[in-house]
């Protein structure tokens, strides 16, 4: 994580051309109240498109469907979003199994994803998305797990076993090497 | 968390004593060279990055470098020929230019070119001119633009008996009849007057056609006892270019170089002073910058021509350094960053005398390759010797890439004393566990032919002959 990076023009890029179906809506009139909110969560279900994003003063958030269900997170400075429901549970699950995935290496039913390329790691597909996988997600082969950037390129990582993601092993942002070991999971 | 991508507390330098061209330098490339690469980086205040295969794991050059990259499995063609993640390395560990080495892809254009897209400097000439040097037919049409002398032969294919006798009258005898599908010497007939021309060139063609299914020959001028003379060149981006003397790389089997020496036993100062003249001019020509050889065959009435050029730093380039006192490798590196040559042609003296022996994980008298572990290791030392080499004791050399263990350089005030130097090195010299080169080359530094100089490019397959029917001596 020591290791300098240099800026990669991009990283900044990489977003916009990401996120195609993103409809980033900016308005000067004051930030709305809760129920507006839940009304146009209700609505982006509804809708055929994939996110939303509104931008009002110094508040500002986006949802965006994630699978099936509609999935709403919490952006920089806005303090006031609800968290996604399923979070605290994710932690609550990572917690435990985090222990013996520190010792991972004599069991057979743990498989660890390997970065198949040099590159720069990201668990999302932009900054502010939420990330592909995470502990406690249940994965199938051919599952994008995580981009590796290398030469401005955006490789997504596919997974190579069904299984669920007991630890996520590198840091987001962070370069990493051929063979490194990005996700633990055990089979099945 | 973190990376694997390490930096290590020796990576806090000290001061520099001038001001380092580059702040951080990748080093494509591994063994010997990829170390030579890392020491001039240290001397000059540079911090380095190694990129390796899963092979190279524990090697020398990972372990000196500041940070290190794995960057894919032991084939080259997925690791130290991987532009991609080369390139990525580099990205990821912020390092701003890449030395080559050579091998590999020193003399690739397309790699400099996507280094130059990505905003990294490559430590070497342009690809235009990788390119032109790549090409042996464009190598040979620019030389001989720019005056530099190429092997009289046909120009292409020589289809009848009677074409065959005009161009022979022209380049004049001895000529060579080759197949241009050839190889191994098969389809090849030597021809010493026009009597014997006919039957000769008649023979090559239907031998070319039984062994490559393909009768078409060409003509060469067939040169006595040619010995294979290159010159060091270096250039700068402000079009200066010197040469550093020449290289005389005559000892050499299936066209590897076995042994190398600076300056060449056999040139007087004139001949000399004309070949290298020679290489400037044609350094000059293709606008060259950074370090180059060109090689030459000369025979032995002192002809020369153009073989080849190298675009890179030449394994044999240590010799050289020896006797001219000039670090070729730092100098690459001031070039690349944009700095003029540091040195003028005539600040630059040869003085004493270099040779190297190539020490290979080789079996010594069959050649055939002995990779495993080191299980002892002992380098020779004393005055003026210097050992390049990546090896270290329970080393294990992969069987995927070349099979140079060490260099063996030894200078002398003259050629006797770095004889007697490589003697006692090659004597002193301990490697087990794996079987190499050196015995053979301790037979050829007692050798009278070699301790006179009196040697081509041919010399080595005789002096083999010899050791098979003479088998005694001293094979350690």
């Amino acid at each position: 994580m020591s290791t300098p990076r240099k800026k990669s023009p991009a990283e900044k890029q990489a977003p916009a051309a990401a996120r195609p179906a993103s409809r980033p809506a900016k308005s000067a009139s004051s930030p709305l109240g809760l129920e507006e909110i839940k009304a146009l969560i209700a609505l982006v279900g509804r809708e055929p498109f994939q996110e939303f994003e509104f931008e009002a003063g110094d508040m500002r958030f986006r949802i965006r469907k994630d699978g099936p269900a509609p999935v709403m997170q919490a952006p920089v400075a806005a303090p006031m979003m609800m968290t996604a429901p399923a979070a605290p549970m994710m932690q609550a699950l990572a917690a435990p199994i985090a222990a013996p995935a520190t010792q991972p290496v004599e069991d057979p039913n743990i498989h660890f994803v390997t970065s198949p390329i040099v590159g720069t790691f990201y668990r999302a597909s932009n900054p502010t998305a939420t990330p592909y996988t995470s502990p406690g997600d249940y994965v199938k082969p051919g599952q994008t797990l995580c981009i590796i950037e290398a030469m401005k390129l955006m490789n997504e990582i596919e997974s190579d076993v069904a299984g669920e993601v007991i630890k996520v092993l590198v840091e987001n942002g962070t370069p990493v090497e051929y063979g490194e070991r990005l996700f633990a999971v055990r089979i099945g | 968390m973190g990376s694997a991508i390490k930096r290590k507390p020796s990576a806090a330098l000290a001061t520099p004593i001038d001001a380092p061209p580059f702040k951080k330098v990748l080093i494509a490339n591994r063994g010997e060279i990829a170390l030579r690469v890392i020491l001039a980086c240290k001397e000059m205040g540079i911090q380095t990055v190694a990129v390796y295969s899963e092979a190279d794991r524990n090697a020398l050059h990972v372990r000196f470098a500041d940070e290190e990259v794995c960057i894919g499995p032991p084939p080259s063609s997925k690791s130290y020929l991987n532009i991609p993640q080369v390139i990525a390395a580099a990205e990821v560990t912020g390092a701003e230019a890449i030395h080559p080495g050579y091998g590999f892809l020193s003399e690739n254009a397309h790699f400099v070119e996507v280094c130059q897209a990505c905003g990294i400097t490559f430590i070497g000439p342009s690809p235009e001119i990788i390119r032109k040097m790549g090409n042996k037919a464009q190598a040979k049409a620019t030389m001989q633009e720019a005056g530099v002398p190429l092997m009289p032969g046909s120009d292409g294919l020589v289809e009848t008996v009677e074409e065959a006798l005009v161009v022979a009258e022209q380049i004049g005898y001895p000529v060579i009849v080759k197949a241009s599908a050839g190889g191994g010497g098969r389809g090849m007939r030597i021809v010493n007057n026009p009597e014997e021309l006919p039957d000769l060139y008649n023979n090559a063609r239907s031998e070319a056609k039984g062994a490559f299914g393909d009768d078409s020959v060409y003509m060469e001028k067939y040169l006595l006892e040619p010995r294979h003379i290159e010159v060091q060149i270096m250039g700068d981006m402000f079009g200066n270019v010197v040469h550093l003397g020449e290289r005389e790389c005559s000892i050499q089997r299936r066209h590897q170089k076995l042994i190398e020496e600076s300056p060449s036993a056999i040139l007087a100062p004139a001949l000399r002073q004309k070949i290298c003249d020679t290489a400037v001019r044609a350094a000059k020509a293709v606008g060259y910058y950074n370090a180059g050889t060109i090689e030459f065959l000369l025979d032995k009435r002192g002809d020369f021509f153009f073989m080849e050029m190298n675009t890179r730093v030449q394994v044999e380039h240590p010799v050289t350094e020896l006797v001219t006192g000039i670090d070729i490798v730092k100098e690459q590196l001031r070039i690349a960053a944009g700095q003029k040559l540091s040195f003028r042609q005539e600040d630059v003296i040869q003085k004493g005398h270099a040779i190297e022996c190539r020490i290979n994980a080789e079996d010594p008298f069959k050649f055939t390759p002995s990779p495993g572990r080191i299980t002892a290791l002992h380098f020779p030392g004393g005055p003026g010797i210097r050992v390049d080499t990546a090896m270290h004791q329970d080393a294990v050399i992969p069987p995927h890439y070349d099979s140079m263990v060490a260099k063996l350089i030894a200078y002398g005030a003259n050629r006797t004393e770095a004889i007697a130097r490589m003697r006692r090195a090659l004597d002193t010299l301990v490697i087990e566990g794996i079987k190499t080169t050196a015995p053979l080359h301790r037979r050829i530094m007692d050798n009278p032919e070699f301790i006179a100089g009196t040697f081509s490019t041919k010399w080595m397959d005789t002096f083999l002959e010899e050791l098979k029917r003479n088998p005694a001596g001293d094979p350690r």
